[in-house]
């Protein structure tokens, strides 16, 4: 059913189904151990009402899905599934949130709904060039549905990130659109992609930096790399190349060639010799491909679920005001009005700065797993607020801010400080230092014993196992630490952060460093090191983050196995 | 980004973007300032159809403007747009009050988006040379220019009056602002050296 999303709370979008019984099984563990509680309870106490079932409930109003367990209510519904065998049909009734539904079946259904719309299009309608003017809707009106449908979509994304309490949360559902948005390029329907994309890069999603900073290295960069389909650089050159190489079935983004049209009305006005034939020109590469096919199933709890994102379109930009607000308010701005890596960091590290040196930006944490320590500058001097240039100039915060040469773009070794002048030592050496010096008994002393002679975060991958090259080996990240003669590792808990909190207390891997060689890579890797046992033909590869802190590792490491005495082998003895 | 100056031979570009509503003129003005005349072959569809090279202030520039004329619909991709540019022209019609109203909304986005409390803009009242038409009156139109703290220019799109007035005001604008900007850079540079220097 269409709904006015006005009418409800802006954070809380309630989608009609028959019977909240049916919520769909999320979570088998915590259902099981919810029926082991509410096992004793007599069945008739569990009547909640029903007006307070709604099942969007766990949106907005500070509930954030993690909490739902401690929820009453929650345990009712989880505690009164039915049948597995009924789950699913009953999720025909109850699709009310993006998270529960597969990234392919969105886009699937997505595109169901887009190329029905898209089809209705007249070419009366374009060549009138009416759609944008007052009377819009009696000359061009499947157009205007169909730009509903994209910022639509678009409004829909923005609301759903915006409805997770945690940046954790938030940026689960990111990253959800960012695998909907691939799945939608994969169809070619570059109409709800390019509605994702701008949905991820309006001013209320792109400001969320801690939100972007949990996100995954990998759905950041295939972020980036749709986003680059859509920049408007060179009259859209990226969108049109792209466009003229896939094949059909496609749904176009409609709006180049509107804008495309709208010249060509200017350009030439009507009578004009050209005007025809330019017009039919981008009429016919319409047409063509209007005649896509998509042989998809229809879900139609899914379409009724995409198809309920309503609102009165007047009201859009108060809507948008009101998820600006809410954005503000999950992620306040920053007072000291920064959005670099480095002025960002120092309002992180500053007031911690000396109990936890080494905590790294939010926005480096996990893209290059920099050993930068940025609270280290020059913790003596007081922070001065700078303009945001790097925003103003348009350059992009996410994405490409977190790759290693933006890093050392904006601190080169020896480059100075644009606080106060002073020359930067390159970041690696600080970090480097500031390990050693630092860190080793404050912060470790208390979950373990072991005494630590060097450490910090890396990156290792197995090149070589007792002679045998692994093929599929991944970078693995650990926290390592020189022990004595032990390399000892700590797994880490999630898939971000750098910090030694990030990782386990309790070791996972002991090493000892009897027999192996550290190597600095080369140039072309300059941040890794190698550790190589000849004897038993394993080889490991680290990655720091930044080519002193490498290089240290190695220094380290070599301090270490020089002062390991060699016993001379037996039969070596016997020799002499 | 290059600076003038530093690169003779290669003039700065700048990002301008042409925002307001529906059938205000925005693409007429656009092209009535990329080309001369109007061609009867334009293609508005290949990649450098909204450039131009010009000299402004005895300082060459390259002018890369995006105008997205007939996707004002659009808006929800607005945002993403506006983030790339470095100045913009608030276009209205003089002889359509909903497209003046507008521009409030355009204003605020772009500072949103930009994260700033100002940015280069310039409101631009397009249609000038339909008197009889008027429904914004130039006093009216000031008054949000002092408002907004942007400044304003008539033009007319059709008469060829103002447009290249409009574009070349802009990139001062922008030239002022990028100046102000290194200078404030330059400005807390010198305070922090200050404190190093003291100890020193």
């Amino acid at each position: 059913m269409p709904r006015d999303i006005l009418s409800d709370s802006l954070a809380e979008i309630i989608v009609e189904h028959e019977d909240e019984e049916n919520w769909p099984l999320e979570d088998n563990s915590s259902c099981k151990q919810n029926v082991n509680k509410m096992a004793n309870v007599p069945i008739s106490q569990q009547n909640y009402p029903k007006d307070d079932c709604a099942c969007y409930y766990n949106y907005g109003l500070g509930e954030s899905g993690t909490n739902r367990q401690n929820d009453p209510l929650y345990q009712y519904k989880t505690s009164s599934l039915p049948a597995a065998s009924s789950i699913n049909q009953s999720w025909d009734d109850i699709v009310c949130s993006a998270l529960r539904l597969t990234p392919e079946d969105i886009a699937n259904q997505l595109t169901l709904l887009d190329v029905v719309s898209f089809k209705a299009i007249r070419p009366e309608e374009l060549t009138t060039c009416g759609w944008n003017t007052a009377n819009k809707l009696a000359v061009a009106p499947n157009v205007v549905a169909f730009t509903k449908r994209f910022n639509r979509v678009s409004f829909w994304t923005v609301q759903e990130i915006l409805n997770s309490q945690s940046p954790k949360g938030r940026a689960e559902t990111l990253a959800h659109f960012i695998k909907v948005a691939k799945k939608l390029h994969d169809l070619n329907n570059l109409h709800s992609l390019f509605a994702i994309i701008s949905a991820l890069q309006c001013a209320s999603i792109y400001r969320l930096t801690k939100t972007w900073a949990c996100l995954s290295k990998k759905d950041k960069q295939q972020f980036d790399k749709l986003a680059e389909l859509f920049g408007e650089k060179d009259n859209w050159t990226a969108l049109r190349e792209y466009l003229k190489s896939i094949a059909l079935p496609c749904i176009p983004f409609l709006g180049i060639f509107l804008t495309d049209l709208s010249y060509i009305h200017i350009a030439h006005p009507a009578g004009s010799p050209h005007r025809l034939a330019k017009m039919a020109v981008v009429l016919k590469a319409l047409e063509r491909y209007q005649t896509s096919e998509y042989d998809i199933v229809p879900l139609p709890h899914v379409a009724t679920y995409l198809n309920s994102v309503r609102y009165i379109e007047e009201l859009q930009k108060f809507l948008e005001d009101d998820q600006y607000k809410l954005s503000q308010k999950l992620e306040p701005p920053s007072p000291i009005g920064s959005c670099t890596g480095s002025k960002e960091s120092v309002k992180e590290v500053m007031p911690a700065g000396l109990t936890t040196p080494y905590t790294l930006s939010p926005s480096h944490r996990m893209g290059s797993g920099s050993l930068r320590l940025q609270g280290t500058y020059n913790p003596s001097a007081k922070f001065i607020p700078t303009h945001r240039k790097c925003r103003s100039l348009g350059s992009n915060i996410f994405g490409k801010s977190h790759t290693e040469e933006k890093v050392d773009e904006k601190t080169p070794a020896g480059s100075v400080n644009l606080l106060d002048d002073t020359l930067l030592e390159s970041p690696g050496s600080v970090a480097g230092d500031k390990m050693s010096q630092s860190l080793p008994h404050s912060n470790l002393s208390r979950s373990e014993p072991l005494e630590c002679d060097f450490q910090g975060f890396v990156r290792r991958k197995t090149i070589t196992k007792d002679g045998r090259k692994i093929s599929l080996s991944s970078w693995q990240r650990y926290w390592l630490q020189i022990s004595g003669n032990i390399l000892v590792f700590y797994a880490s808990k999630s898939f971000k952060g750098t910090n030694r909190c990030d990782f386990r207390a309790e070791r996972c891997k002991v090493l000892s460093l009897d027999g192996w060689i550290a190597t600095w890579c080369d140039v072309d890797a300059a941040d890794a090191f190698q550790l190589v046992n000849h004897h038993s033909g394993t080889q490991y590869k680290f990655k720091t983050g930044s080519e002193s802190a490498a290089k240290q590792w190695v220094t380290k490491i070599e301090e270490v196995t020089n002062k390991i005495v060699k016993p001379l082998p037996a039969n070596l003895m016997s020799f002499e | 980004m290059s600076r003038p100056g530093e690169r003779p031979n290669q003039a700065q570009t700048y990002k301008l973007v042409v925002v307001g509503g529906g059938g205000v003129g925005k693409s007429a003005i656009t092209i009535q300032f990329i080309q001369s005349y109007f061609v009867t072959d334009y293609d508005p569809t290949i990649e450098d159809s909204y450039t131009k090279q010009c000299v402004i202030d005895d300082i060459p520039a390259k002018l890369d403007i995006l105008d997205t004329a007939g996707q004002e619909e659009f808006s929800a991709m607005r945002e993403q747009y506006m983030r790339s540019g470095e100045g913009f022209l608030l276009v209205f019609s003089v002889a359509d009050h909903a497209s003046f109203d507008e521009l409030y909304k355009f204003h605020k986005q772009i500072l949103r988006v930009k994260d700033r409390d100002e940015f280069p803009m310039l409101m631009v009242g397009n249609k000038a040379d339909l008197e009889m038409q008027r429904v914004v009156s130039l006093e009216e139109a000031q008054a949000l220019s002092r408002q907004l703290k942007v400044p304003y220019i008539e033009c007319s799109a059709k008469a060829r009056m103002n447009v290249d007035q409009a574009f070349h005001e802009l990139v001062r604008l922008v030239r002022r602002f990028q100046e102000a900007e290194r200078i404030n850079i330059k400005a807390e540079n010198r305070s922090g050296k200050k404190k190093t220097c003291a100890i020193l």
